[in-house]
């Protein structure tokens, strides 16, 4: 591990951070990952916009993933994982 | 003339969330429909026919910029914002089945809720304490100090109170 990685210490991920992260390897925003993580778990994880709206801040926090602001539809914000994300 | 609206006066602690909650639907299938909400503890209702609607809570603080940001999250999810009375922010869908009714799916993010109602609680108790926690059972001269020392007892001691049961409402759900 190098030097000042800290990433290690943001596991274990919950189930719903885990499936969140998934669904944002591709940029998408809010609702979008809502739909995704129910399709990726086969319907069997299901995120409320509050858990995702709290998920959405830790790790915006943390640097594990990053707020793209969409030109084309305003007042929606996209989030990404970033490569320090995918280390986990 | 029939009445349009009503408001309503009622405390609900930050832990009885899910009594609140209960109670705004139950409002809702007798055709009083929360408009408004408002300090200390109003609710308006508009009057109109019964529905069955469902009602949920968060509780947060934030800028205005991420305000935007969180209300467009839970609108894109199909809730509809009612308002918000100090941290209490209120929603409200119309119950379908098969969709999802809950704004929290799991017990981190339901923990995470309460939690943010124990520090803003801590960010009035503490200051409390540390300007008045020892001057509090000293006598002073002035006739109406008694008074005042009521009032801030009673206030620390509703505040403890508020945060102990918040703490015990954490740990049963840690428990699950």
């Amino acid at each position: 591990m190098a030097a000042g990685d800290d990433t290690k210490r943001y596991l274990p991920l919950t189930e719903a951070t885990y499936y969140i992260m998934l669904a944002l390897i591709e940029p998408l925003h809010g609702y979008a990952v809502m739909h995704k993580v129910e399709q990726i778990s086969q319907g069997t994880v299901r995120v409320g916009p509050g858990t995702l709206y709290g998920v959405f801040d830790t790790l915006v926090a943390a640097g594990l993933i990053v707020k793209v602001i969409s030109l084309h539809r305003r007042g929606r914000k996209f989030y990404w994982v970033k490569s320090r994300g995918w280390k986990l | 003339m029939e009445k349009t609206k009503i408001t309503k006066f009622r405390w609900f602690w930050p832990w009885q969330d899910e009594a609140e909650e209960n109670w705004l639907e139950k409002m809702s299938q007798k055709g009083y429909h929360l408009s408004s909400v408002r300090l200390p503890c109003f609710y308006k209702f508009l009057v109109a026919e019964p529905r069955d609607y469902v009602y949920r809570m968060d509780y947060q603080t934030f800028h205005k910029k991420d305000k935007q940001e969180y209300l467009q999250l839970f609108q894109d999810a199909g809730w509809e914002y009612i308002g918000e009375m100090s941290t209490s922010q209120y929603f409200r869908k119309e119950a379908k089945q098969g969709e999802t009714i809950e704004i929290f799916t799991d017990v981190e993010s339901k923990i995470a809720k309460y939690k943010r109602v124990l520090a803003f609680l801590w960010v009035f108790w503490i200051p409390l304490l540390v300007i008045f926690g020892g001057r509090i059972l000293t006598d002073s001269p002035y006739p109406w100090w008694g008074v005042i020392q009521v009032i801030i007892i009673f206030i620390l001691l509703l505040f403890t109170y508020a945060i102990i049961r918040l703490v015990i409402r954490i740990r049963q759900l840690r428990k699950l």
